[in-house]
């Protein structure tokens, strides 16, 4: 009896899911987010979880590490690794603000795994090979996810320069440049969607 | 083991959540600022005169950076007259600003106009 009916309501859900349908929009529910994390918290081995950071922190490390996640991983979480870019948002999940506990409070082993191996049925995806070098600059985005709660404007600027773009945000940029210095505006300005 | 415990997340992530409202993607306002307005406690807003003459009202919230150069600045150091580049978000019917890059007076504008509420 108990059988029948939970297997009536399954498909009296999947009936209603199949006809309203659903979206990456939305915000996962708090039982999905669970399940997601203990999920991923599983996919780790136990003797990687508490692997402690081999690089040495230095501030070349650091302006290495910050170049990079503004060329390789800013487009989803953002310079400032708060996630809110049009793709960060619209993931499903989200991309996290990782200068939240959620990420701080994560062992350095556990972020380097998530990095080097990505996460199963989300947005990231593995970076780098399986060497000694990839695995020496997963180590320094490492110590730059650490530092993102410190971030300061300045550093914010220099990454922006580093974010990936095409010839036309290029050219919106200088188009932007030249007019907040002062100078005339070009005649087509850059109105366009910076979302794409 | 493994295989099927991902896999049963999998359905548990996916068929769940009702499909909500489309949040608008981010555009770019290049203009002069006519007005602030600072209304504390409230959002602020900062009327632009965009480069092809339309005139945009940017919300503020302190979320909003602001951004001088390479440095970190404020809506304080928003003045009348002076050319602004806007990251904006549309929310409804309300254009918030998300970041706004700072720049020269503008010499044809007139001087600070700041209003407090």
């Amino acid at each position: 009896m108990v059988v029948l009916l939970g297997a009536g309501a399954g498909l009296s859900g999947l009936g209603f899911l199949a006809s309203a349908g659903f979206s990456a929009r939305d915000e996962p529910s708090s039982v999905e987010a669970f399940v997601a994390r203990r999920l991923r918290n599983f996919s780790i081995p136990r003797a990687h979880r508490d692997a402690s950071n081999p690089v040495v922190l230095t501030p070349v490390v650091l302006a290495r590490a910050r170049e990079h996640f503004a060329d390789h991983c800013a487009s989803c979480h953002g310079n400032d690794g708060r996630g809110q870019t049009t793709l960060g948002r619209n993931l499903y999940p989200k991309a996290p603000d990782m200068q939240l506990a959620d990420t701080q409070g994560l062992p350095d082993g556990h972020l380097f795994w998530i990095i080097k191996n990505g996460v199963r049925l989300t947005g990231m995806p593995a970076w780098g090979e399986d060497t000694p070098a990839d695995d020496a600059t997963t180590w320094e985005l490492v110590h730059f996810i650490r530092h993102l709660p410190r971030l300061t404007a300045e550093e914010l600027a220099e990454m922006r320069e580093s974010n990936p773009r095409g010839r036309r945000d290029w050219e919106a940029a200088e188009a932007e440049r030249r007019f907040l210095e002062g100078g005339d505006v070009a005649p087509a300005p850059p109105s366009s969607d910076a979302g794409h | 083991m493994r295989k099927a415990a991902a896999f049963l997340s999998w359905i548990a992530l996916v068929a769940a959540g009702p499909v909500s409202a489309h949040e608008g993607h981010q555009h770019k306002v290049m203009g002069t600022v006519v007005q602030v307005h600072v209304d504390p406690g409230k959002a602020s807003h900062v009327e632009v005169k965009t480069t092809d003459g339309k005139t945009v009202v940017l919300s503020c919230d302190d979320k909003t950076q602001f951004v001088k150069g390479k440095a970190a600045a404020a809506l304080r150091d928003v003045a009348a007259g002076m050319r602004v580049v806007a990251t904006t978000k549309e929310e409804g019917k309300t254009i918030r600003a998300v970041e706004v890059q700072l720049g020269e007076m503008d010499a044809a504008k007139p001087a600070a106009d700041h209003h407090r509420h």
